[in-house]
């Protein structure tokens, strides 16, 4: 009775015991392996690089007084919406005029390095910088101070600029903290979802702050404070905005309103913005909202 | 088994309730800031028709200049394009564009019509939108008006994307100046607003000053001292004709126009006392609004020409006032540290822009009508004349750097500012300048 299947019972415990070696070795391994090894380096980030175009300036003289021609619309042309996706082919309505698949002439356009510009260097260059990581510009440091960073994302107030010097009392300091924290949103005023499903305010204001880097406010507008563009957004689960309708587009006949409209939409469809960082598990909560662009105080 | 079910249903129709709710809790977010950011624009060079290649491109490179010294655009580098022949495509391939992070787009042709004319098309497209913004086709046109046309595409990009009036088909008219300081040659000189077509209209012969526009675009007032006395000219750029508009005792300062072209307001000193007069160009008649032993100087009438600004001295320093037209309700709107001189009353009508002398600096400022509101711009040794363009969102300026004890240096230079104080640009110009003034837009 020592002896199980013809196999002595210790057999059986050697083997029992090599096997537990043999998994705890690959373990000891596997781990080492992975986390012995130097952190991998950050995966580089593609960028954009965007050069400023330089000025023209032709130095050819007499004008006559402009005859200009009056303008005539060019017809609109539809474009096909991307959304619904058309199941039949139908072809882009045809451009009225400009026949678009006119052969031209093989344009002699390699990458030229803008080499036809007889005209003077471009002037003291103290404009405002882009966005984008930039190239070492061949231009000098702009000698201004170019939009300070500070105040890139602060109320479009502030955003004016004024060399004046602002007395410590004057209120200007204070509205980005206060508006952040004063204007919570309405969702959390209303305690109807159960507690834990609702969006907390720092959710929200994660979306804000994504929303912000994407939104050029129209500032120096006239009656700018009066713009105020709402809209319904419908989303998709993966964050992306599926659609976005305005509510009050009764107001663009106002072609300022208007403006600020589209610039509100071109935020909401930018692809820099989007996914939104939405809290996926809360979706019920998010999956349509609705949003004003409320550039407060521009003036 | 039947309990299980029922419970099961329970849940499920209380799931359903709690989502209603939910759903009735609309999410809102109040989006209150935003970026100071130039808007990405591909504009890539107009299509030719082999002939006219190269003036399809500098049309578009003129276009795309103006753009960009507006500062609310950044035209993207061409050799980002991923679609090379994009100026040719209608509608255009808007994924290729939002590749390279443009979110609107330029495209256009130029034609060349049997008669050696151009008709020039375009089409501004929103990248995220997909759709057409607007379009126009200009001419058929001389050729030589090919600036003028890019000019007025820029407008039109400008004010389908901002709600506002462009000002790229404008001219400058400003004092070319050169010499040393104590001989100084001063010539009238016009230019378009990007520095190109320059010419001078006066051989500098006699000294001129403070050339003003008219409304009605052929015509400046300037001062001259032709003869040694201080006299208002009229000149029409067109016939190159000078006329005399008045011979007024005494000193007279910056003559300018009323916005319907019909009269001029200018200062007149008068045994010693300066104040405000205007003069009916079709009747010569001079009107005296201001009556008051004080410095009155600098008049500007507001765009709808129910107001005048001017600045005084009679509440012991020099300050900015408004007043009706006919001289009631003189209301002082400038109360901060220092001096306020030469007012110029925004096309817009909601500010006033101003030079600021105070603590030995010059600053260019704006207020609104009602005085509230201050905002300094720019600040240096020397800035002075603010001349708006006609959309009032930009400022152009002289800047005038100090000489050293030698009397070299104190070159003088004109510059552009936007409202938001960000975009400041340096207008380039053959010599020396100062004195601008800018015209309204070009018919």
């Amino acid at each position: 009775m020592t002896e199980i299947g013809g196999m002595p019972r210790r057999v059986f415990a050697y083997s029992a015991v090599f096997h537990l070696a043999v998994v705890l070795t690959l373990y000891g391994l596997i781990h080492w392996h992975l986390f012995s090894r130097p952190i991998p380096e950050e995966t580089p980030i593609v960028v954009q690089l965007i050069n400023v175009a330089p000025e023209t300036r032709a130095t050819q003289v007499t004008r006559t007084p402009p005859k200009p021609d009056k303008p005539e619309d060019v017809a609109q042309v539809e474009t096909p919406k991307p959304k619904p996706e058309p199941p039949k082919p139908e072809p882009p309505p045809p451009s009225p005029k400009p026949e678009p698949p006119k052969p031209e002439p093989p344009k002699p356009e390699p990458p030229k390095p803008e080499a036809p510009k007889p005209p003077p260097p471009p002037p003291q260059e103290a404009k405002a910088e882009t966005p984008k990581p930039e190239p070492p510009k061949p231009t000098p440091p702009p000698a201004k101070p170019a939009p300070p960073k500070k105040n890139d994302d602060v109320l479009s107030d502030q955003m004016l600029r004024n060399l004046a010097k602002r007395s410590p009392t004057h209120p200007t300091d204070e509205p980005p903290q206060k508006i952040a924290a004063a204007q919570p949103s309405k969702s959390s005023s209303q305690p109807v979802a159960p507690l834990g499903s609702q969006l907390t305010t720092s959710e929200t204001d994660l979306i804000k702050q994504q929303l912000y880097a994407c939104w050029n406010i129209p500032l120096g507008a006239r009656d700018a404070k009066n713009l105020t563009p709402e809209f319904r957004v419908f989303m998709n689960s993966d964050g992306t905005v599926r659609d976005a309708q305005q509510l009050n587009s009764e107001r663009n006949s106002d072609p300022f309103f208007q403006a600020a409209a589209e610039s509100a939409m071109r935020a909401l469809r930018n692809p820099r913005c989007q996914p939104l960082k939405f809290p996926p598990q809360k979706y019920e909560q998010w999956q349509t909202f609705t949003i004003t662009f409320d550039p407060k105080d521009v003036s | 088994m039947s309990r299980f079910s029922v419970l099961r249903a329970f849940a499920a129709s209380a799931a359903l309730l709690l989502s209603a709710a939910v759903a009735h809790a609309e999410l809102h977010l109040d989006l209150t800031r935003g970026k100071i950011e130039p808007l990405p624009i591909a504009i890539p060079d107009f299509a030719g028709d082999g002939n006219n290649a190269q003036m399809a491109r500098d049309i578009t490179q003129v276009m795309s200049a103006d753009l960009e010294r507006s500062g609310l655009f950044v035209p993207i580098d061409q050799r980002a394009y991923v679609d090379k022949e994009g100026a040719t495509r209608t509608p255009p391939r808007f994924g290729d564009w939002r590749v390279i992070n443009a979110q609107a787009l330029v495209t256009g042709l130029v034609e060349t019509k049997g008669d050696g004319t151009i008709r020039v098309e375009f089409r501004l497209w929103d990248v995220l939108a997909e759709q057409q913004l607007t379009g126009f086709g200009y001419g058929p046109a001389p050729q030589n008006l090919w600036r003028a046309i890019a000019h007025k595409i820029a407008d039109a990009v400008y004010k389908r994307i901002t709600g506002e009036d462009g000002y790229f088909d404008t001219r400058i008219v400003y004092i070319s100046e050169t010499g040393p300081a104590d001989r100084r040659v001063k010539r009238l000189a016009i230019m378009d607003q990007d520095g190109a077509n320059h010419r001078f209209l006066t051989d500098g012969r006699a000294l001129v000053l403070t050339p003003r526009f008219s409304p009605t675009l052929q015509e400046i007032t300037y001062l001259s001292y032709a003869r040694g006395v201080p006299r208002v000219y009229l000149f029409n750029i067109e016939t190159g004709q000078q006329e005399v508009l008045g011979d007024f005792p005494g000193m007279t300062f910056a003559p300018r126009f009323s916005p319907d072209g019909k009269k001029v307001v200018m200062s007149l000193a008068i045994d010693g006392n300066s104040d405000i007069y205007t003069l009916d160009l079709r009747t010569r008649q001079l009107t005296r609004i201001t009556d008051n032993p004080a410095i009155d100087t600098s008049p500007c009438y507001s765009p709808d020409g129910r107001q005048i600004a001017f600045n005084s001295d009679r509440g012991g320093s020099q300050q900015l006032y408004t007043m009706n037209a006919d001289g009631s309700d003189v209301k002082r709107i400038s109360f901060g540290s220092g001096r306020y001189g030469t007012p110029a009353w925004s096309p817009r009508g909601d500010l006033i822009a101003f030079t600021k002398i105070d603590g030995g600096q010059f600053y260019i400022g704006v207020m609104r009508a009602d005085g509230s509101g201050e905002r300094l711009l720019t600040q240096a040794f020397l800035v002075e004349a603010p001349t708006w363009a006609p959309n009032g969102r930009v400022l152009m300026y002289f800047r005038q750097a100090p000489t050293d004890a030698k009397g070299k240096g104190g070159s003088s230079r004109l510059y552009t500012i936007d409202l938001t104080g960000y975009n400041e640009r340096e207008v380039i110009t053959p010599q020396d300048a100062s004195d601008p003034a800018w015209s309204p837009l070009l018919p």
